[in-house]
């Protein structure tokens, strides 16, 4: 039995025994099925729009066929769904294993502008590094894929997002990466293709302000990974270096106050006691470093473009480690790096900058020689060549 | 025995009424109401009290006086008779014994009776045996029914049958037509072909003992698509028509049960009318597929009365309402001298007939009289009372048309033109011959030089004779019908000169023209300043007949000039044409421009661009215009001015003479253009040589950033720009020029260039192309700071066992350039972080004015302090000079852990 994660509802589930979703065909002598409410997928993820129905098979096999027939119109159907929520899946899915990689980050640490533009270097810049076949992936439901980022309001229209809406209940629609690669050859052995599903959840920053909204972001119990987005400009000695606008500065609250939420919360939901650390890894990645650019030095390591080869730089990421801790440290906010070093097992500072410049926090303009994401896809990497998705090299 | 009025005028009174003779001695009993067994007293009482209704109901109002009259009257005679005997039981004892044994008697005679009359069908209806049981008043009903019982008889309630088919009549008749010419008997059989078992239809449709069909709208439409995918052929034509108007009716209302159920009751009805016995009306019911019961009920149930005669007429009136006066002529013929509504029929058709002659004698007489439209309206009539009559209808399909009306003439230049209105007739598809005849009027079709012949309503004729008077005949004819008397038109066509073209020049004014052949003469007048009057006013200038040249001319001045065609009619006399007047201005032909310059003015302003163009000032009359293309003239090429005009654009502003030059500064479009200079002369413009100028708007905030060895150059492009060209000046080396695309800029996060010491300046374009070619904006520069001098270095134990086990440490340096005076400080520093800057209380040691080689590795060697304790870390910083940086080695080189 496969266990993964779905990454619409965060249950894990048996990647073996997807279940299918009839297709509405119909068969001689019986009406085909009617899209209708589904309350088990309504429950989960919220979707209330009229669906045909799921269904699971009787079979003793742990492999389940790729395609069946439906119990109630009598059609085959190859379509197939998580079973617990019922949200259909791609046919690779579950194959192997798919890490459900949560972000989360205090109001203001530009989370969504930064998934953004995560989300459109792993359409471009990652998938041609690693020579990869990368989609969004739908829910079956148009528009649903277009609904979930806005990369065109960065990109096109140089507009940052509105604020992300508050979560009901942890139901909106996460953002499903399909990535799949060839996976490396042995002794010139060709061993197939691999495809792992990257699920990002967009939270809104205002769900991590209190504890007990923090507790209903259910997602995070079923993370295999974390990004935690940190603003630099809550930093307040990282601040009083800048010149910054008003309205900049979003949060008043402590950056280690919003991580020992997010600890609180990992905990609970993955049942670890007090005297042990948490081992999902963490990749803690404080945003907006453009703004530090004139401060650090055109020389200065953290603002060198990070190497771009076919794996991941473990040498340059530790480099980046230290160095950030280095900041930390000379910024006063050790604390931070106290927090992480006694509850975390495995974590990884890095700096990025989703814009490339500062943009005009008054008017929501991003500057207009463009946008130049900087280092955004290094803490992806460092998780994926931890789940063995992307190669890792130079090991310290 | 009590004397029951109600029940006395109910078994009694009512049954006499209508009833006339002698009461018998068998009905006493039953007329005075005697039960047997009534005592004397009981008699006389009776007796009493029956006499006294009789009285007093034979001076009432209604129908019962009569009766009762009667029965006094008879009583009185009755006891005028018997006397005495009347009150005496006894007597009446014998009378009613006496009369029950008639009545035996009368019940048998019945029961005869009904075997005869209805023996054959077996049946009898109620009605009928209530008429047939009137001739037994003695009988009760009880003996009626045993009458019925000995005869073996049956009695049936009779059912209403349809009057109508519900149809429209005309539908039904075709209906019934195309049953007979399918051979289908009933409307039944027409639905379901293939049904061999009696059914039933006077209380609905159904197949005793058959399979379960209906008579439905379901089963017709099944029907008619079963029928639409057969074959075709005249059967399945006349299936499919029988079944449209089946269903054409059901949508009107009808119903197909009763359709079908009135079908057979007109058959029925029909040979009843004809005297045929009911029980071959029964036999031919069956023999229609009714089941025996059915047909019998149908039979019994059939309306009486009416004859055949009756059917037959109004077949006759139906025809003539139909206007089919031929077909009822001929029903009329068959209807039998004996028809009580022969006359009236017959009279009825005559009638049709007086009109219908009246109306073609009428027709005759109009058309006679060229009043073909009166002649039209009497035919359509005539044919309207007489549809099937198939001379009217001939003659109506050759009767010519009214001819078209207001038919004109046109003469435009050497053509001429005839129109004409189509004429008033209801005739389809008319079509139009055009005949001209010179010095008369067409008279025929033949008669004269055929035109052309159309469906419009108009012809040209390319070319007429000249002055003389020609004359037009339209005539018109429905398809495959006569012609029409003609619409007639006359004319006379005197065309002018056409295509008057004329050459200027500064000596002379040369002009040709085409002219009609018949042309005898040209006569040309000259004024100067305004257009001459007529052929008369003015100078005459000689002329041939297609052109003249003027040389009696001042330059600069403007000439009108008269162009007058002269034909000769019929009888040679001179006809003039209206006159042509055209003018010109002799002045010299323009000489192309050559010199245009054209420079861009940096303005650039809501997609436009200001541009100063000169040329030089000896060109007069200088029009400058500007497109995207460069046109299709070469130089030189002298060209109307209308067509220069449709050349791009003018170039709008204030031509103004600086020296030897003409400098005109305007607003241009962005982009690249072509700026063409053409001189006004002569009789046209003349091209210049064009010159080409592309503007572009510059690209805007420019910036670059360098990190370590490479710059990104960033830009703000403008709106309409999609490519830069970027190049990167290296001082000593040769400039790097590269194109990027703004995808390109987009994809991979700005323009990046590779940053030496010696640093750089991008300058930057933006790029438009077109169709001329591609036009570079004004640059844009920023000048890129050279990267620092790069220091690597690492950490080492110093080499030998004895040293690699002290804390001595060796930091080895190597540059990927010379440089000097570089001081350097080695920090040990303890604690998990990195240090960042040196700082005092540090262990540090200092290195000052070092040289380095470049590839050549320095050795800096210290020794840790016992005091430091791990984890601590190594690293080394530069002190001075700024423009040389250090590069950190591997965090495993600097920190001990």
């Amino acid at each position: 039995m496969r266990k993964v994660s779905c990454p619409y509802c965060y249950h894990k589930v048996d990647g073996h025994r997807l279940w299918y979703q009839c297709a509405g065909r119909g068969s001689p002598g019986k009406k085909q099925c009617e899209a209708e409410k589904d309350a088990d997928r309504a429950r989960e993820t919220g979707f209330s729009e009229g669906v045909r129905p799921s269904f699971g098979i009787q079979t003793r096999s742990p492999f389940w066929p790729a395609r069946a027939t439906c119990p109630r119109c009598g059609g085959e159907t190859g379509i197939r769904v998580c079973p617990r929520c019922h949200t259909p899946v791609s046919a690779n899915f579950g194959a192997t294993r798919s890490p459900l990689i949560a972000m989360v980050g205090a109001k203001g640490t530009g989370k969504t502008v930064y998934l953004n533009v995560l989300a459109r270097e792993l359409l471009h810049g990652l998938r041609r590094r690693f020579d990869a076949d990368v989609r969004l992936s739908g829910t079956g439901q148009r528009a649903a894929v277009t609904e979930k980022l806005a990369i065109d309001n960065v990109f096109a229209d140089l507009r940052l997002m509105a604020h992300t809406a508050t979560a009901l209940n942890g139901r909106r629609p996460p953002a499903v990466f399909e990535w799949r690669r060839e996976q490396p050859r042995i002794a010139g052995i060709r061993r197939g293709y691999r495809t792992t599903f990257l699920s990002f959840y967009d939270t809104a920053g205002e769900d991590l302000t209190s504890q007990d909204q923090t507790h209903d972001l259910v997602y995070l119990g079923a993370a295999d990974a974390l990004i935690l987005l940190l603003d630099p400009f809550m930093i307040p000695r990282a601040h009083s270096l800048l010149r910054l606008p008003q309205e900049a500065v979003r949060s008043e609250e402590s950056t280690v106050d919003v991580v020992n939420r997010v600890t609180e919360k990992l905990r609970a939901s993955h049942g670890i006691r007090s005297r042990r650390r948490i081992k999902i890894p963490v990749a803690v990645v404080f945003a907006k470093i453009d703004a530090y650019f004139d401060v650090l030095g055109a020389d200065h390591p953290l603002v060198r473009p990070a190497p771009a080869n076919g794996a991941y730089d473990e040498a340059a990421g530790q480099a980046t480690h230290e160095q950030v801790r280095a900041l930390l440290y000379d910024w006063g906010a050790d604390d931070i790096d106290a927090h992480l070093r006694y509850n975390y097992a495995k974590f990884r500072y890095f700096a990025v900058s989703s814009l490339g410049a500062p943009p005009d926090y008054a008017t929501g303009d991003v500057d207009r020689g463009g946008v130049r994401p900087f280092r955004v896809d290094e803490p992806l990497l460092w998780l994926l060549s931890g789940f063995k998705v992307v190669p890792s090299r130079g090991r310290p | 025995m009590a004397f029951d009025e109600v029940r006395y005028e109910q078994e009694v009174i009512r049954p006499m009424r209508g009833k006339h003779g002698r009461i018998s001695d068998n009905d006493l009993v039953r007329v005075y109401a005697y039960e047997p067994g009534t005592s004397a007293d009981a008699l006389q009482a009776h007796l009493r009290k029956l006499r006294t209704y009789w009285n007093q109901r034979a001076s009432g109002p209604d129908n019962r006086a009569r009766v009762c009259k009667q029965l006094l009257a008879a009583d009185e005679e009755l006891r005028r008779r018997l006397g005495a005997q009347l009150n005496d039981p006894a007597w009446w004892e014998r009378l009613a014994q006496k009369t029950a044994q008639a009545a035996q008697e009368s019940i048998k005679q019945l029961a005869d009776d009904l075997v005869r009359a209805y023996g054959a069908i077996g049946q009898v209806t109620r009605e009928q045996l209530a008429v047939v049981a009137e001739r037994y008043p003695a009988l009760k009903q009880p003996d009626v029914d045993e009458a019925c019982r000995q005869a073996a008889i049956q009695v049936v309630d009779t059912v209403e049958l349809p009057q109508q088919s519900g149809l429209d009549r005309v539908a039904y008749r075709e209906l019934r037509d195309k049953l007979r010419e399918l051979g289908a008997l009933t409307i039944v059989h027409l639905l379901h072909p293939g049904l061999d078992r009696p059914f039933t239809l006077v209380r609905g449709f159904s197949v005793p003992g058959g399979p379960a069909l209906a008579l439905s709208p379901e089963v017709l439409r099944e029907r008619r698509s079963a029928a639409e995918k057969e074959a075709d052929s005249s059967s399945v034509r006349a299936r499919k028509r029988a079944l449209g108007v089946l269903d054409s009716g059901l949508k009107q209302g009808a119903d197909l049960p009763t359709v079908a159920l009135f079908q057979v009751v007109e058959l029925c009805a029909a040979e009843r009318a004809k005297g045929i016995a009911d029980v071959l009306l029964v036999r031919l019911a069956a023999d229609l597929g009714l089941a025996p019961e059915d047909a019998r009920l149908l039979v019994a149930s059939l309306p009486t009365g009416v004859d055949v005669a009756s059917n037959d007429a109004a077949e006759v009136r139906v025809l003539l309402a139909d206007g089919q006066l031929r077909a009822a002529q001929q029903a009329l013929a068959a209807l039998p001298d004996s028809d009580p509504e022969r006359a009236a029929v017959e009279q009825a058709v005559q009638r049709q007939l007086d009109e219908l002659r009246r109306l073609a004698q009428g027709a005759e007489t109009a058309l006679r009289e060229r009043r073909e439209e009166e002649a039209e309206r009497l035919l359509r009539e005539a044919v309207r009372i007489a549809a099937d009559d198939r001379d009217l209808a001939a003659r109506l399909n050759r009767l010519p048309p009214p001819p078209p009306r207001d038919a004109a003439l046109v003469a435009t230049g050497t053509q001429v033109r005839v129109s004409w209105r189509p004429p008033n007739t209801a005739l389809p598809d008319l079509r139009y011959l055009v005949i001209r005849v010179e010095g008369r009027a067409p008279t025929g079709p033949d008669d004269g030089t055929r035109v052309g012949e159309t469906a419009a309503t108009s012809v040209t004729e390319p070319s007429v004779v000249a002055a003389r008077e020609v004359h037009y005949g339209v005539f018109a004819a429905a398809s495959g019908g006569t012609w029409s008397r003609p619409a007639l038109v006359v004319g006379r066509v005197v065309p002018p000169v056409g295509d008057v073209r004329l050459r200027t020049r500064a000596d002379e004014i040369a002009a040709s023209w085409h002219a009609h052949p018949d042309l005898v003469a040209v006569r040309v007048c000259r004024q100067r300043s305004r257009p001459p009057a007529d052929v008369r006013d003015g100078l005459a200038v000689p002329s041939g007949r297609t052109s003249f040249v003027d040389r009696e001319i001042d330059e600069g001045a403007e000439y009108f000039y008269g162009v007058v065609a002269v034909y000769h009619d019929e009888r040679h006399r001179e006809v003039a044409a209206p006159m042509t007047v055209v003018s010109a201005s002799p002045r010299a032909a323009g000489q192309p421009v050559e010199g245009l310059t054209a420079v861009p003015e940096e303005s650039f302003d809501g997609g436009v661009a200001r541009v100063r163009l000169t040329w030089p000032v000896r060109f007069a009359q200088v029009r400058i215009r500007s497109a995207p293309e460069l046109p299709g003239w070469a130089p030189g090429k002298v060209v109307p001015v209308a067509d220069m005009e449709r050349y791009g654009q003018e170039v709008v502003g204030a031509q103004v003479a600086d020296g030897d030059l003409m400098v005109l500064d305007a607003d241009v479009p962005l982009g690249p253009r072509v700026y063409v200079p053409f001189t006004l002369g002569g009789t046209g413009a003349v091209v210049g040589r064009g010159v080409e100028l592309g503007l572009t708007e510059p690209v805007g905030q420019l910036r670059a950033r360098r990190t370590g060895t490479r710059a990104v150059l960033t830009w703000v492009w403008p709106a309409d720009v999609r490519l830069a060209e970027v190049a990167w000046a290296v001082p000593g080396t040769a400039t790097d020029v590269r194109r990027v695309s703004r995808a390109q800029y987009v994809d991979g996060d700005g323009c990046v260039v590779k940053v030496g010491p010696a640093g750089g300046t991008a300058t930057v374009r933006g790029v438009s192309i077109g169709p001329t070619g591609e036009s570079l904006s004004p640059p844009a520069s920023v000048t890129v700071s050279g990267s620092a001098v790069r220091l690597a270095y690492t950490v080492k134990r110093p080499p030998g066992f004895r040293d690699r086990l002290s804390r001595r440490r060796v930091v080895e340096v190597r540059t990927d350039q010379d440089c000097a005076d570089v001081d350097l400080t080695i920090v040990v520093a303890p604690g998990l972080a990195m240090p960042v800057r040196v700082e005092p209380g540090m262990t540090s040691f200092a290195f000052t004015r070092l040289r380095f080689t470049r590839e050549v590795p320095m050795l800096l060697s210290f020794e840790v302090s016992a005091a430091i304790r791990r984890p601590y870390w190594i690293r080394c910083f530069v002190v001075r000079p700024a423009t040389v940086t250090l590069v950190d080695p591997p965090v495993a080189n600097m920190k001990v852990a």
